[in-house]
């Protein structure tokens, strides 16, 4: 484990849809609850009633938040302009109508207050946060480019200006893309990766890993008496990787578990992993 | 356990199933497949000779991989020969990375159109990664509707939670377009937002309805001061205009929206749910179907995608699931009694997640409404798609 003042304040976890995302986000939040002495995590999850909600308090993972961004935007009007009138405002059939169709500002206000929680908390707290699929994580991000340029000044621009300027500080903020060893999987991590660069957020702090992967089988198994179904996959995922190793920071390997905490516990064991993550 | 297969069935039933509908919609959770079944089940039409648009509104738009459709086309109808699929077939599948700002260009009357062009927060809102997609993709399929030029209109939704915000599309956009709204920005307009000057003395008693936009426009006018304290009076501004150019094509939204009830109509739409083996989240995947009940008819389809059961070793374990005759070629693929512990947990877990993908699924959907379509371990190409496609073949037997 790297000494604690390395740890950033949020890892963000995406990738296509499907990837395991959760599972290893969870993975990383199990792992820093348990070794990271001092500090608490935080899990911010995006869909609600999901299977990784259930799993915190088991995994010894201090808090969770499911993010809830349809009470963002009155959440974040009753800060700025007190309660009663950020409430009014909020469910006026105006203001709400008309946030109804445009969710990138939920999408954005949501990731403000998540980002204020932990800058806010007197606690030394680590943010881990299963991230919607990077398609719709890029529409979250795109977000404060795109009302930075709309509002230019004022109270909302300030705090938003704020709020991706942290997102985009390599010290604070490390987004983990997950992949399978798939092309399209693949293409997708490498697409965020360069639409995250073309929006401000610096190379480095944006890293690709791969899971589910079987190569391992290959050192317990002779090619002979490998199954074919495992050795067309090897043989896939090889290509995969003579196509996209060089932007793969770590590989999972595919653990069969039927119990998704059994699952987490045994990824988030894998302690050279981990560290790569952190 | 016993199973038996939709496959199966109706091949032995001798019947036709899944006739093509005006409109074929595919959903589920991410990584599922649904793109490239949707774009299967594109090809696989087009293929028997039916004009098919296929519209992708994920943001992420793996289909661009699969029909190799370039970014910068987004928004324009690509049409692809389907020489490159099957040497000698003829004719085109014609596909659409859904894009805001050309499915808004559609949409509005031609005289509009240039304001919006140039108002700067339409502009930006909708750029690409603008999350407005799953709101406009209703109104590009109608637009292509009302066009009569398609027999049939695939739409490859969003994963999971955003696929909810499409099927909210409907009513957001009729709250958006609320006449009330719209009287009390009128006002504004006329009166020129001044937050500081509220008296409207002047037009109170000339007319009734004056009064009750008044109110109405005087909450407006409220909100806005507000937002003025947080914004800027310069973005209201253009904010005001941005809506009141968008509410200018108010009569065109609605117009296209009417056809929203065909959507829910089991003789024009086709509902296709997705869900893979890999994947031990069916459960969410009927969290999902039931929120959406009352919008996706009952006759809707569950897909199980990814299934392993081609590769099954039969002669292993209790199993008597498999329909094929050529068992002698699947023996071995998943390891006949592995020796390697293991092999032996990775192949047990995939058995089981399959089998009780099943279960889960034939308690909820008929067996007639349940799809199965194989695991294909090839890169994806216009080959494996055009093999992909022909799984579509075995549920269209007559």
């Amino acid at each position: 484990m790297k000494s604690q003042n390395k740890f950033k304040s949020i890892y963000c976890f995406t990738g296509k849809g499907g990837v395991g995302k959760s599972v290893i986000a969870l993975a990383l939040a199990h792992c820093l609850a348990t070794q990271a002495q001092g500090r608490k995590v935080h899990f911010f999850s995006w869909e609600a009633n999901s299977s990784a909600e259930k799993l915190l308090r088991p995994l010894g993972i201090n808090d969770g938040t499911i993010v809830d961004d349809s009470r963002s935007v009155i959440e974040y009007l009753q800060r700025k302009l007190g309660k009663i009138v950020g409430n009014w405002i909020g469910n006026t059939s105006f203001f709400s109508s008309v946030m109804q169709v445009v969710p990138s500002i939920r999408y954005m206000l949501s990731l403000e207050e998540m980002i204020k929680s932990l800058t806010d908390s007197s606690d030394k707290v680590i943010g881990v946060f299963d991230a919607p699929s990077s398609g719709h994580m890029l529409v979250m991000f795109k977000s404060f480019e795109s009302y930075i340029q709309i509002l230019k000044k004022g109270v909302v621009f300030e705090d938003i200006l704020h709020a991706q300027s942290l997102l985009r500080d390599p010290q604070f903020c490390k987004i983990n893309l997950i992949t399978l060893p798939s092309v399209f999987a693949c293409n997708e991590a490498l697409e965020t990766q360069e639409n995250l660069v073309s929006m401000g957020w610096k190379k480095k702090a944006i890293e690709i890993y791969l899971n589910q992967s079987f190569l391992s089988l290959k050192e317990n198994i002779p090619s002979t008496q490998m199954p074919s179904f495992f050795s067309k996959k090897i043989f896939l995922e090889e290509k995969i990787l003579s196509d996209f190793g060089p932007t793969i920071q770590g590989i999972f390997p595919y653990t069969a578990h039927q119990d998704l905490s059994e699952l987490v516990q045994e990824l988030s064991g894998m302690s050279n992993l981990m560290k790569l993550l952190i | 356990m016993m199973f038996t297969y939709a496959k199966e069935k109706i091949q032995i039933g001798n019947t036709t199933m899944i006739a093509a509908k005006q409109f074929e919609i595919f959903c589920g959770l991410g990584g599922v497949g649904k793109t490239t079944l949707a774009a299967a089940r594109a090809l696989h039409l087009a293929l028997l000779g039916r004009k098919i648009l296929l519209i992708t509104i994920d943001p992420s738009r793996r289909l661009k991989d699969l029909l190799q459709i370039k970014e910068e086309n987004a928004g324009k109808i690509e049409s692809v020969p389907l020489s490159n699929f099957s040497e000698n077939a003829e004719g085109f599948l014609d596909a659409i990375l859904l894009s805001s700002s050309v499915t808004l260009a559609r949409v509005i009357e031609p005289s509009l159109a240039e304001k919006v062009s140039q108002n700067t927060i339409i502009k930006t809102l909708t750029g690409t990664y603008s999350g407005l997609t799953e709101v406009l993709a209703p109104m590009e399929m109608f637009y292509f509707y009302n066009k009569n030029q398609y027999q049939t209109i695939i739409l490859d939704t969003p994963p999971g939670r955003h696929f909810i915000d499409f099927l909210d599309s409907y009513q957001r956009i009729r709250q958006f377009f609320d006449q009330r709204v719209i009287n009390g920005l009128r006002q504004i307009k006329k009166l020129k937002f001044n937050p500081v000057d509220l008296s409207m003395k002047k037009i109170i008693g000339v007319d009734p309805w004056i009064f009750v936009h008044k109110i109405l426009n005087e909450g407006i006018r409220k909100i806005l001061e507000y937002l003025e304290k947080i914004t800027d009076r310069s973005f209201l501004n253009e904010f005001i205009n941005s809506l009141e150019l968008i509410y200018g094509a108010r009569g065109a939204f609605l117009n296209l929206l009417e056809k929203w009830h065909l959507l829910q109509d089991k003789n024009f739409a086709n509902w296709f749910l997705v869900t893979a083996v890999e994947q031990d989240r069916i459960l969410e995947l009927l969290e999902l179907h039931k929120k959406a009940k009352g919008i996706v008819h009952s006759d809707s389809y569950l897909i199980l995608n990814k299934c392993l059961s081609s590769y099954w070793d039969m002669k292993d374990g209790n199993n008597s699931k498999d329909v094929s005759n050529s068992n002698d070629e699947r023996n071995n693929n998943l390891g006949k009694q592995a020796k390697n512990s293991k092999l032996n947990k990775i192949r047990n877990s995939l058995y089981d997640k399959e089998l009780n993908l099943k279960k889960i699924a034939l308690s909820t959907f008929s067996e007639d409404r349940i799809l199965e379509f194989l695991e294909i371990l090839e890169e994806p190409s216009f080959a494996q798609l055009l093999l992909i496609s022909e799984g579509w073949n075995t549920f269209n037997q007559k």
